[in-house]
């Protein structure tokens, strides 16, 4: 840096080392260094300011809340604001307070895991317009590679995974706890038999019957699949064919036909993607870069000739693409390049 | 939305826990981004905003109405940031490393409030980096994003520190350009403008009467 040099640019301002320590704090040294150049320079000052902007919207952006954080901060807020299901820290007594507590019932947790398609949104459209009136709606929509944690206001629990959006009242207030999805999520849904909780997705809809249940569906896909780990679900077509689903079942739902098929299946497919699980069987490569796309969060360029014959199942916990990608080279001969958000393959 | 997160706002005083929550599920993403933003400290930026919610729970019954719930959250935010700032590098004796840079800071709420949310902001500059020749983008990502100073970037790349010095600032340039329109330079002029300002003292004057109520 040049103290006598008056006109840094913006460019140059983010460019210059010794700037940037100013920004990020870096040393004293530097502070003062661009402290007194700001005195003799005044008419400079929307210049630093853009560029400190800047730089520190780098650092912002380059440094991102992690899942983990978020659910280990919202743990904490609702735990000081007596909240949470287990605590007993009451902040301070108002008369209001005693009703929100009596809102929050205690309950066991019912999880489910739900997902729907892009396509079918007629009703729920239409639907959405008329709830939209008299409550207040919130709507999150989860980017390729992240998912996204929430609570709602019943104390359910939803985590949704990538390129997901779920559609769901501040405040749950009517007969019926309805949300609706798209994309796929996992649930663990307070027990209140007083107000049956509903997932619309499309013409299908899942109600929480008993103590808990697990659902979950693919987007795009021609089917919506809803998947039981304990507890009971009903699952309604159009409110025409139904059926009641108990532990360890699954029901396939054909977008088609509007069928309805019960089976058995593998935990580990519908839900371990919440425990940070990708799991594929009977998959293509390009179906397996498929999914890597939407759990990482980045496209696929494919410059090889992949076999659309071969399959392959595996699971990996936690990590990372490159790591994923090194171990599927043992199993099929290609090479890659990981960029910024880009993979391409050869 | 903007009225929504008022008539949650008016939720919360009458004593609503499930608004704060809300309120909480809502902005916390752009909350952190923001707090992160001012403290470069992470553990300060999560423990302001407990603290924030906290207090709006104890004084919610003080609270006065608000025009804009989340410019009153990044002020409010910004406040208690500054303080825990200066209270961290006064302990250590580095008082000198908050002033007055921080008064350059301090407006920059403005620019959050009429921005895009944080997804959109990291997508187009996910989206601007992409345009960037490959060794530019490679060496904003180094230093800007790993953390690496030119001298190291110099040796990983083996590129002599001049021409990273360059390549960076091409690189910067172009960036600049790139998102120019999309969101930063736009977030400037914004906040450049008189309603804007206006908005900002109001916003400014809530925050005196909230902490004197």
């Amino acid at each position: 840096m040049n103290p006598n040099k008056g006109d840094y640019t913006v460019d140059d301002l983010i460019n210059e080392p010794s700037f940037q320590a100013y920004a990020y704090r870096k040393d004293p040294e530097n502070i003062r260094l661009w402290n007194t150049w700001l005195q003799r320079h005044p008419e400079k000052a929307p210049s630093v300011e853009e560029a400190l902007f800047i730089l520190r919207e780098f650092y912002s952006i380059a440094h991102p809340l992690t899942e983990k954080e978020y659910e280990e901060e919202l743990l904490q807020v609702k735990k000081r604001l007596s909240l949470s299901k287990s605590s007993v820290t009451p902040l301070k007594s108002y008369a209001s307070q005693r009703q929100a507590a009596s809102a929050w019932k205690w309950v066991a947790s019912v999880s489910f895991l739900l997902l729907a398609l892009t396509g079918l949104h007629l009703w729920y459209q239409v639907h959405f317009q008329e709830t939209l009136e008299n409550t207040l709606w919130a709507e999150r929509t989860v980017p390729k590679g992240q998912k996204v944690n929430l609570t709602l206001s019943d104390g359910t629990y939803v985590k949704l995974n990538a390129g997901s959006t779920l559609k769901f009242p501040k405040v749950f207030s009517e007969e019926t706890r309805e949300v609706f999805l798209e994309g796929e999520g996992y649930f663990e849904v307070s027990k209140d038999s007083l107000h049956p909780f509903v997932i619309r997705t499309g013409n299908l809809s899942t109600r929480v019957l008993g103590t808990s249940f697990i659902v979950r569906a693919y987007p795009q896909a021609p089917i919506i699949e809803v998947a039981v780990q304990s507890g009971q679900v009903q699952v309604e077509e159009k409110r025409q064919s139904q059926m009641v689903l108990t532990p360890q079942e699954r029901v396939v739902y054909s977008k088609e036909d509007g069928k309805l098929d019960k089976s058995g299946f593998n935990p580990l497919k519908y839900f371990g993607w919440k425990d940070g699980i990708i799991y594929f069987e009977e998959a293509t490569l390009l179906e397996i870069f498929e999914q890597l796309e939407q759990w990482y969060g980045v496209s696929f360029e494919i410059n090889a000739i992949i076999s659309d014959q071969e399959t392959y199942k595996g699971s990996f916990q936690h990590e990372s693409l490159r790591n994923v990608l090194s171990a599927i080279q043992y199993k099929v001969n290609f090479q890659f390049k990981i960029s910024t958000d880009k993979v391409i393959v050869y | 939305m903007r009225k929504n997160t008022i008539m949650l706002w008016d939720e919360l005083r009458k004593g609503n826990r499930q608004a704060l929550v809300a309120l909480y599920e809502l902005f916390y993403q752009d909350l952190f981004h923001y707090g992160l933003r001012i403290s470069l400290d992470r553990e300060i930026a999560k423990d302001c905003i407990q603290e924030m919610f906290t207090q709006l729970w104890k004084t919610h019954q003080q609270l006065n109405p608000v025009l804009h719930v989340k410019a009153y959250l990044l002020k409010y935010l910004n406040h208690l940031v500054l303080g825990a700032l200066k209270k961290s590098y006064r302990k250590r004796g580095l008082e000198e490393l908050l002033t007055p840079q921080l008064e350059l800071v301090a407006n920059h709420e403005e620019y959050l409030i009429h921005s895009q949310s944080i997804h959109e902001q990291q997508q187009s500059l996910a989206k601007a980096l992409d345009k960037l020749p490959e060794r530019q983008k490679e060496i904003i990502r180094l230093r800007f994003f790993e953390g690496y100073d030119y001298e190291e970037i110099s040796q990983i790349t083996s590129l002599q520190y001049k021409t990273v010095y360059n390549t960076s600032h091409e690189a910067i340039k172009k960036l600049r350009k790139l998102m120019g329109v999309s969101s930063l330079s736009l977030i400037l002029l914004l906040a450049a403008t008189h309603s804007h300002a206006v908005q900002l003292r109001q916003v400014c004057g809530k925050q005196e009467q909230f902490e004197r109520g």
